[in-house]
């Protein structure tokens, strides 16, 4: 990358735009064998991606944490009007992953001491539970209702598990 | 000792932990409007990474120990630290944020390794111009590897200080300096050699000459011991910084001040190893002062005073400077002024030092290198303008040796100005 640009959009670095390749053409994918016209498919991520990078690449705190806004919606829109099928779901699965990848670079903080990859161990487990849950049940009706309990299940469990760290601590009187 | 944080150390989502959370959230809600799975398996890895993330913070140690050290000359400053824990503990998922304090610039990203049980970190950066800052203690927070929850921890160590000013200056020691008050039972010898009267016995160093080896001494200690002599190490220094704002503006001013404050903690460092005495005034519209002394505390508490001098709001008259510092240092001390010199008011205190009995020369840090780099892309008249502003200054420079010498400090890296300055004699300096 040219130092222009890399002045321009620091966000735009390697790490940041192989991941953003990953989910555009995942999703891409899913909404080709999903049965959507190739239009749309192809038009809704590159667009979301495309913005989702200059809004990144911009040195803003903001811009950082937010930015991959624009790329989720487009990525849901194709997800929501994709027809199911096992594929599409595995496909769909594996683009959620690689979104939480692509969360994981932010180019301008480039001291990290752990690989990203490490953290998708639980969310891959997860996924792979739902789709085994997919594959068992064959009325798609049931799977979504199966699915959607196993959704609120998770939820629940994240509330149990942070409650600790969502609630402050009691503050110690000064006079003990 | 403070009370400690109630909130050190707890675990906290991240703003982009949130958006994911958000994401899964509307996709399940799409998911069973639409009576479609695909956005709902779509939603599952969003909505565990952050609740993965959570569950899966360690058991941190109570601290963490930062030793860190600078390295690099001139304008180059090289940081190397190492971060490790107090206890037993593990460094992963670490990640360290330094705080870069003005003026010092980005040379390149900062490197940071784990290193067994340590993070070892450099830290790539550098000094436009001569300062003195203090680099605070990198804050650290754990963060999990998807970077979606994040938890503070402590941090124990000193922040780092950091002076960088022209190499010359270790060599201004060579000055010769008037002792103003004799030490006690003091009786200096009637006539002095061209080495000075003997002071003490000390290591050979590799610039000491053949007639300066105590043969004798050498002989008893069993290695190579050296005369030392008073004319090399008495004295007493007078700095003198000039801050009144001038005409350049706050920003111009803000940086020569840096500059000078640096040269002024240069020189004093160079004086106080050769066990001279240094005091030092500040002046903006009164006279902050720190008497003369010498000795490692004298050193910090003219680093401490120099790192907060800042510019003034307000100019005090030039006349007050030299009344003032009659009230804090003997008249005869030999002063050295730091001042820009870039108005007429600031070349007045000359007369006056000299008139209230304070031999004084001046070190002036040029603005123009200052003015010059202001402007992104310098123009034909730009570049006009500054010819005529060293023009200016040049004449200037000429009025102010009619009252002292004046050494033009126009490259901020290097000293060979004051370096000749001091080795010339007194007598030839006044004939050129």
């Amino acid at each position: 990358m040219t130092p222009t640009l890399e002045r321009l959009f620091p966000g735009l670095d390697s790490r940041s735009l192989r991941a953003a390749a990953i989910v555009t053409t995942l999703a891409v994918l899913m909404g080709v064998v999903g049965g959507e016209p190739l239009a749309l498919a192809a038009f809704a991520p590159i667009a979301g991606t495309a913005v989702t990078l200059a809004i990144r690449g911009r040195p803003l705190a903001g811009a950082r944490e937010y930015g991959l806004a624009p790329a989720l919606v487009a990525v849901g829109l194709v997800a929501a009007l994709a027809a199911p099928s096992l594929l599409v779901g595995l496909i769909a699965g594996v683009t959620g992953l690689g979104v939480l990848l692509w969360n994981a670079e932010t180019p301008s903080e480039s001291v990290r001491t752990v690989d990203p990859v490490e953290g998708l161990f639980v969310p891959g487990l997860g996924l792979t539970v739902a789709l085994v849950t997919v594959i068992a049940l064959p009325a798609a009706r049931d799977a979504v209702g199966i699915a959607a309990i196993a959704v609120v299940l998770a939820l629940a469990m994240v509330v149990w598990a942070l409650r600790g760290a969502l609630v402050a601590d009691a503050v110690p009187a000064k006079a003990l | 000792m403070s009370a400690p944080d109630p909130t050190q150390g707890a675990l906290r989502f991240r703003p982009r932990a949130v958006l994911m959370f958000a994401a899964a959230g509307v996709l399940a809600v799409v998911a069973l409007a639409v009576h479609s799975s695909v956005s709902l398996l779509l939603a599952v890895p969003l909505l565990l990474g952050p609740a993965a993330a959570a569950t899966s913070s360690p058991r941190l140690p109570p601290s963490y120990r930062v030793s860190w050290s600078s390295e690099g000359s001139r304008g180059a400053v090289e940081i190397l630290g190492r971060l490790e824990p107090t206890e037993g503990g593990s460094v992963h998922g670490l990640v360290p944020t330094f705080y870069r304090p003005e003026p010092l610039v980005d040379e390149a990203a900062p490197e940071v390794r784990l290193d067994g049980e340590a993070l070892t970190f450099r830290l790539h950066w550098s000094a436009p111009y001569p300062c003195l800052v203090s680099v605070s203690l990198p804050r650290v927070q754990w963060r999990d590897p998807l970077g979606l929850v994040e938890r503070p921890v402590t941090v124990e160590g000193q922040a780092l200080r950091l002076q960088r000013f022209p190499p010359e200056l270790a060599r201004a020691s060579r000055a010769p300096l008037r002792r103003t008050t004799p030490l006690p039972g003091e009786v200096r010898a009637r006539q002095l050699g061209g080495a000075g009267e003997f002071f003490a016995i000390r290591p050979l160093t590799a610039s000491d000459t053949r007639r300066q080896v105590n043969w004798r001494a050498s002989a008893r200690a069993g290695r190579m011991l050296a005369n030392d002599y008073r004319v090399e190490r008495t004295g007493d220094l007078l700095i003198v910084l000039d801050l009144r704002p001038t005409s350049l503006g706050p920003e111009i001013d803000a940086r020569l001040a840096s500059v000078a404050a640096a040269g002024a903690y240069g020189l004093a460092q160079s004086f106080l190893e050769q066990k001279a005495r240094v005091g030092l005034a500040l002046y903006t519209d009164f006279v902050e002062s720190i008497p003369l002394g010498s000795g490692r505390r004298q050193r910090f508490r003219l680093l401490r005073a120099l790192q907060a001098a800042r510019v003034g709001d307000t100019a005090g008259p030039s006349e007050r400077l030299a009344v003032s510092l009659r009230r804090y240092f003997p008249p005869g001390v030999t002063t050295v002024l730091l001042s820009a010199l870039a108005d007429e008011e600031s070349t007045l205190v000359l007369p006056h030092l000299r008139r209230r009995g304070f031999p004084a020369f001046v070190l002036s840090p040029s603005p123009v290198p200052l003015l010059g780099r202001l402007g992104s892309r310098p123009t034909e008249d730009d570049a006009r303008a500054l010819r005529l502003l060293r023009l200016v200054r040049r004449r200037r420079i000429a009025e102010a040796w009619s009252e002292a010498a004046v050494v033009e400090w126009d490259d901020y890296w290097s000293l060979a100005s004051l370096a000749s300055f001091f080795a010339r004699p007194a007598g030839r300096r006044a004939a050129t």
